[in-house]
């Protein structure tokens, strides 16, 4: 499980802007931060110091991060994006560094390890340092000089992927946030010209793009971006091909100046990632898509933060302050990740998803374009051949799903009464139609199903019992009446016909009566059923109870029933008569039942004498065994 | 070795009483403890802590202050009255009222000649005691705020207070403040109280307040000289001990707190007050402190009485906590009828044991009751007179009590055969004026044809005669030139012999039949604690304050072989403990075994066995912990110790191989103290 250490502060500006960016120094443990216009210092990041500082003339500003090129054992960077400066370490003055001028803007400067440096025009245009003549820029690039005009570069990336140097950048069109594109330039060795690619970076509707970051991991480069809505889109490139971003995960809870870097081929740190109104820094592990650990920010930062990630460490540029978070990141196990989806359970119930009727809400789409779902709900027509499948909860979980059944619920034209068999009986109605379900089964008559998702549905809202029992009692329901339910699974299918009913009736009633309730809930319902059926219902309880086969569930249903309709029982005439009965009932059960507490009261007695010795107590007196050695 | 069946009683509620006030006398010996209830304890210290009698309180009164002249013992208190006990017939000899109101502290001067007290009018209130009388002498001017604290200085002319806010020093000549010496305050509003003074011949003042300081003061100039945070909180009590160097406090907070007067360089003769040792053994409040010798003793809430050896290297320093078990009986049990007499302060109560159908068992096994004890009679003492002694006959048909006056003896019939609804009933028999004064009556019992009551008064046995529900008085042996009291009374199972003892170390056996002295035991060097005699009367065995255990033969008049053999082998180990042995009896079923306890230890001594070497180890820690058979001595030997109860407040033997025994748990106890300063603790 990936952790995060608590934050230091290592350095701090006197403006917001001052601070470009923080790069790896010169040597192991030392870090270059770049100060547009004041200058670039060395810090030692064991104990936050500052080792060696240069500062800029008046007038300059430091357009590209300074970064140490191990290659020329310079440090290189780009002053009002046109000149390039380079110096080593024992230069002491920043003006006597070597100049190099260049006619088109530079964007910036990219150092890989091993390669000269690489510098990355405004224009998009790429090549080595070296090779830039006269000021010119040869590069074999074949962009449009016009297109680049209305675009600009929102991030850039050199790696290398098996010894061939690639570099990634990210455009996007001035006029339109939601128009980018990506462009690769690979570095052909043997004829040392650079070839293009580009592609486009598909935004998610209406989305904009919050950061992307790369990573070269065995065959690919693994492209990641953030984006506004919360999806991080994975795009895997290589020498060959270039794929389609697609949405991996759905972050919740980003705030809107959301930034993530790269930590691993398997974690990226998430900065803006809001929690209980706090944002913080937290560590995703990309691979299953889990929240790993969460800080918060060191101060409360209300606008982008820019986040690097050095070796194990990961600094924080937020306000006027940089701060460094050192981390441990181990490998995801899945018992470490299934821990962590518990934790997030228990934080974020909205998002909990389980197969067996909870009421289940998802940010997840099965497919993204109408073709793919066209297939998928074809495939849904076949629904046994679907449910065969192990993973279908997937599709249960979908909130395609839900509307699905919705729709199969309440649509007229047709009814799908097998594919809605198929589903109660593999218990994946979720709780939330479970209401519409019965309305839908008593408004087909579907008594059968009604019995079966008795069975085996559990969470059955108050509303939807009594619903029920309403319509069981109907005399002229012939539904009831007629269909066949399978009673032979009634224990007391012998005597199991209640007085005035049909077997089939007295069948849904027990079940319906086995069901749990809440009592506060079912008062409330009970009260608008009606009154012929709430005398029916007492005559079933009554005789229930007479047959010594009750359970505290009837009896409780008797008194909810009689409490509801307390007013009409005792001035109604009819049930006078009934409710005597009831009495009498009770009173003899009363009766059976002191009966029974004698009886418990010898049996526990004779329980406490066999039972096991236990440690005796001297308490305030008592006759006691003594030996005396 | 030895199989018990034991009725274990932990009903018997007696509640230990805070210690009050401590004094101590070097012409006897003797420590004298006041508790909260107004009685007084004194303790023999020449017989190595001895609890010899208790002087019941009177009605209303406390005791803020105790002092020994000689041998006389004189209280004061809250009812305003200065008291010269008798510390022979255990009540008050002479009382003289202070007339200023209750009395607070109480001192003497050096030559006894005087006693001041202060009282809460704020006067110094001068009693003469010179030769045997207690007289109202004089009062001091009268000053603002009480008085809470005395002392006297050597020079008979000083007189030193501690009040509210201040300490005055007076002169007992002209009865007027000379001095007055002011302590700060800790809080505005809140009063700093002086709750001790002690003076020095050298005129320093310790004092100790209610800020918990500890000061010291120059009483020439009346200028302070040190003063220590010694406390947490308020210091009640402090003493100097003889040479005047060492100062000890204690107070709210109960550690004791140790001061030297010492010299701060090696070779330098300038001397100063510091603070050296801390100790912590009380867990509540210290209300007294007293020196006894080289020993510490303290005494406050928490009941026990805790003495501190002070040697001169700490090394050597130890110290022994004395629980508050009374040395002598509150139980009587009347063995044929298995019944039990509580005694409580001013009633008493008769309790019918259980009984069980079974036999046998492992060791502990608690045996299933067919009947629960049943409380057949309460009897409050007339006026709420404090019981000094009482006793019941031996088929529990006569019961008998003794206060401050009267002795009185009821018949009781009982009929048990309901145990739900036991049928009681008393009656009060009619005393001859003879035979009814108690008279200092210590000790009290029937013979077993329950025609005779013993009753044992300072200096005179008497022999009460029961009969036609009359009690006549029959026969008094009179001791000439006997003075003390008789603290010890057995009688001989076949009711001719009566063994009494006294706090002389003094055992005498009498003929209860031909009404004759037969002779005294030979005089030991301490104090008996326990006796009883052999059940076919043979023998009488003596337990001494010291552990000894002697076994005298009646007939031989002389000790006898058993004793005599094996007096000098008690190993060192039993000779070193402190406990007293406060019962003994012979084991009715097999009385080759004298059964003994003391309030920690039960103890089978088996005559028929030899006796463990000088050095033997008797009490294994181990066995000492759990007294499982495991730990069980390799060699046989005549102890056998059980280590189960704790503390014992009374043991007999029953017939066959019953055992009854009265138990008060020190947790128990201690749940019934009040709460303690709280003090942070590491970890807690």
């Amino acid at each position: 499980m990936a952790a995060l250490i608590e934050h230091v502060l290592l350095s701090s500006f006197s403006s917001e802007n001052e601070f470009l960016a923080v790069e790896p120094g010169n040597e192991n443990g030392l870090l270059t931060v770049t100060r547009r216009n004041k200058g670039v210092d060395v810090f030692k990041e064991a104990d936050q110091k500052l080792v060696k500082s240069w500062s800029v003339r008046h007038g300059l500003t430091l357009t590209s991060p300074v970064k140490w090129c191990s290659n020329i054992n310079h440090f290189i960077t780009v002053v009002n994006n046109q000149e390039i400066r380079f110096w080593d370490n024992e230069t002491t003055d920043f003006e006597k560094a070597k100049k190099k001028h260049i006619n088109t803007t530079v964007h910036q400067i990219l150092v890989v390890p091993g390669w000269e440096p690489i510098v990355l025009c405004s224009n998009g245009t790429v090549d080595f340092l070296e090779k830039i003549r006269d000021g010119l820029v040869s590069s074999s690039s074949n962009t449009d000089a016009s297109d680049s005009k209305d675009e600009a570069i929102t991030w850039c990336k050199a790696t290398t992927l098996h010894q061939h140097l690639c570099v990634l950048l990210v455009k996007q069109r001035k006029d339109d946030n939601s128009s980018l594109t990506i462009q690769i330039h690979w570095y052909n060795t043997e004829s040392s010209t650079w070839t293009q690619q580009t592609k486009d970076l598909r935004s998610p509707e209406s989305h904009h793009l919050h950061s992307v970051d790369c990573i070269s991991h065995r065959e690919d480069i693994h492209v990641y971006s953030l984006w506004s809505n919360g999806d991080i889109q994975h795009m895997r490139i290589n020498l060959h091909s270039v794929n389609e971003n697609k949405t991996i995960h759905t972050l919740s809870g980003l705030g809107p100046y959301a930034t993530m870097v790269l930590i691993d081929h398997t974690h990226a740190a998430v900065a803006g990632i809001k929690q209980a109104d706090e944002e913080g820094l937290g560590i995703m592990d990309i691979k299953f898509g889990a929240l790993q650990t969460w800080k918060p920010f060191p101060q409360v930062c209300n606008r982008k933060v820019q986040l690097s990630c050095i070796g194990e460490c990961l600094y924080l540029h937020c306000k006027r302050a940089l701060y460094f978070y050192k981390f441990h990141c181990p490998p995801s196990s899945v018992s470490s990740l299934l821990g962590q989806q518990l934790d997030a359970a228990v934080r974020n119930i909205s998002k909990e998803t389980n197969i067996a009727s909870v009421a289940w809400e998802s940010h997840r789409r099965i497919g993204d374009k109408p073709d793919e779902v066209q297939n998928l709900y074809m495939k849904l027509l076949d629904a046994t051949e679907l449910l065969k499948k192990k993973n279908y909860s997937e599709w249960t979980m979908s909130s395609d799903m839900v509307k699905l059944i919705e729709r199969c619920l309440s649509e007229k034209k047709f009814w799908a009464r097998d594919e809605l068999s198929e589903l109660i009986r593999r218990n994946c109605i979720p709780s939330s139609l479970v209401p519409a379900l019965f309305e839908a089964l008593i408004q087909h008559g579907e008594v059968a199903l009604i019995s079966e998702a008795l069975n085996i549905v559990h969470d059955v809202p108050e509303k939807a019992l009594c619903t029920l029992m309403a319509f069981i009692l109907q005399p002229e329901n012939k539904s009831v009446i007629d269909t066949e339910v399978d009673v032979a699974m009634e224990t007391d299918s012998e005597n199991g016909c209640l007085e005035g009913l049909t077997p089939q009736q007295s069948h849904l009633i027990k079940c319906v009566l086995r069901m749990p309730f809440s009592d506060v809930f079912l008062l409330e319902c009970l009260r608008s059923l009606a009154f012929r059926d709430v005398l029916k219902l007492l005559q079933c309880l009554c005789s229930l109870i007479e047959d010594k086969s009750f359970n505290t569930n009837i009896v409780d249903w008797l008194g909810l029933l009689i409490d509801s309709h307390m007013t009409q029982l005792v001035i109604s005439p009819d049930a006078h008569v009934l409710l005597l009965n009831l009495h009498n009932v009770v009173q003899s059960q009363v009766e059976i039942c002191e009966e029974l507490a004698v009886v418990e009261a010898l049996l526990a007695q004779l329980k406490e004498k066999s039972s096991l010795p236990q440690k005796q107590r001297v308490g305030q007196y008592c006759i006691e065994v003594l030996h005396v050695y | 070795m030895g199989e018990f069946r034991v009725h274990h009683i932990r009903f018997y509620e007696h509640i230990p009483k805070a210690i009050h006030c401590l004094a101590y006398t070097p012409v006897s010996e003797r420590l004298a403890v006041s508790r909260s209830d107004g009685s007084i304890e004194i303790w023999s210290i020449r017989d190595n802590w001895y609890q010899e009698k208790i002087i019941p309180p009177s009605e209303g009164s406390s005791v803020e202050g105790l002092v020994w002249h000689g041998l006389r013992l004189f209280s004061a208190g809250l009812d305003g009255n200065v008291k010269e006990i008798d510390v022979v017939k255990l009540k008050v000899k002479r009382c003289s009222s202070s007339n200023a109101g209750p009395i607070w502290c109480l001192t003497k001067n050096s030559t006894g000649t005087q006693l001041a007290a202060g009282t809460e009018d704020g006067c110094v209130v001068l009693f003469e005691i010179d030769g045997d009388k207690l007289e109202y002498n004089r009062a001091f001017e009268k000053q603002e705020g009480r008085i809470m604290s005395i002392c006297w200085h050597t020079s008979e002319d000083l007189i030193v207070t501690g009040g509210i806010d201040n300490i005055r020093l007076w002169s007992v000549n002209s009865g007027r403040a000379m001095q007055r010496l002011t302590l700060g305050k800790q809080d505005k509003n809140q009063e700093t109280v002086v709750w001790c003074v002690a003076i020095t011949s050298d005129m320093t003042i310790i004092s100790g307040d209610s800020r918990g300081k500890t000061t010291f003061w120059n009483g020439k100039h009346g200028t302070l000289l040190k003063s220590f945070q010694s406390h947490k909180a308020d210091v009640l009590s402090l003493t100097v001990n003889q040479t005047e160097d060492v100062v000890y406090t204690s107070g709210i907070d109960p550690s004791l707190v140790q001061f030297d007067f010492t010299t701060t360089k090696a070779e330098s003769d300038w001397k100063m007050w510091v603070k050296s040792v801390v100790r912590s053994q009380h867990t509540h409040d210290v209300r007294a402190l007293t020196t006894v010798g080289n020993v510490v003793v303290s005494g406050g809430v928490d009941t026990n009485l805790i003495f501190n050896v002070m040697g001169d290297q700490e090394s050597n320093h130890h110290w022994r906590r004395i629980p508050p078990v009374p040395h002598s009986s509150h139980v009587s049990v009347a063995r044929e009828a298995k019944v039990v007499l509580l005694r409580y302060p001013d009633y008493v109560e008769v309790w019918k044991l259980g009984h069980t159908d079974k036999e046998k068992g492992e060791n502990g096994d608690i045996l299933p009751l067919r009947s629960n004890p049943v409380k057949l009679i309460q009897l409050k003492s007339k006026g709420g007179e404090p019981v000094i002694c009482a006793a019941i006959s031996h088929d529990a048909t006569f019961l008998a009590y003794s206060d401050r006056d009267t002795v009185r003896v009821y018949s009781i019939s009982l009929k048990l055969k309901d145990l739900m609804q036991p049928q009681v009933s008393m009656k009060r028999l009619h005393n001859s004026p003879s035979s009814s004064q108690a008279d200092g009556t210590q000790c009290m019992a029937f013979t077993r044809n329950t025609k005779k009551l013993i009753k044992m008064a300072p200096s005179q046995i008497q022999i009460l005669f029961l009969e036609n529900e009359e009690v006549e008085l029959q026969h008094t042996f009179h001791i000439p030139h006997h003075q003390d009291s008789f603290h010890l009374l057995s009688l001989s199972p076949d009711d001719v012999l009566a063994a009494v003892t006294d706090h002389q170390c003094n055992v005498y056996l009498y003929n209860l039949e031909t009404k004759q002295y037969i002779c005294n035991l030979p005089k030991y060097k301490c104090q008996a604690t326990a006796l009883s005699f052999s059940p076919d009367s043979t023998e009488l065995v003596v337990a001494y304050a010291d552990q000894m255990i002697y076994e005298f033969s009646v007939l031989g008049q002389e000790y006898t072989e058993w004793c005599k053999q094996n007096s000098k082998k008690y190993p060192d180990q039993w000779m070193k403990r402190h406990n007293k042995i406060t019962h003994i009896v012979y084991n009715p079923h097999n009385p080759k075994q004298i059964l003994l306890s003391d309030e920690q230890i039960f103890c089978v001594l088996d005559k028929s066995q030899p006796f463990p070497k000088k050095d033997a180890k008797m009490f294994h820690k181990r066995a000492w912990q759990s007294g499982e058979k495991e730990h069980k001595q390799k060699t046989v030997t005549a102890f056998h110790v059980c280590p189960k109860y704790k503390y014992i407040y009374h043991m007999d033997a029953l017939e066959d191989d019953w055992l009854v025994i009265a138990e008060r748990t020190p947790v128990t106890l201690y749940d019934m103290l009040p709460p303690t300063l709280k003090q942070k603790k590491f970890g807690i």
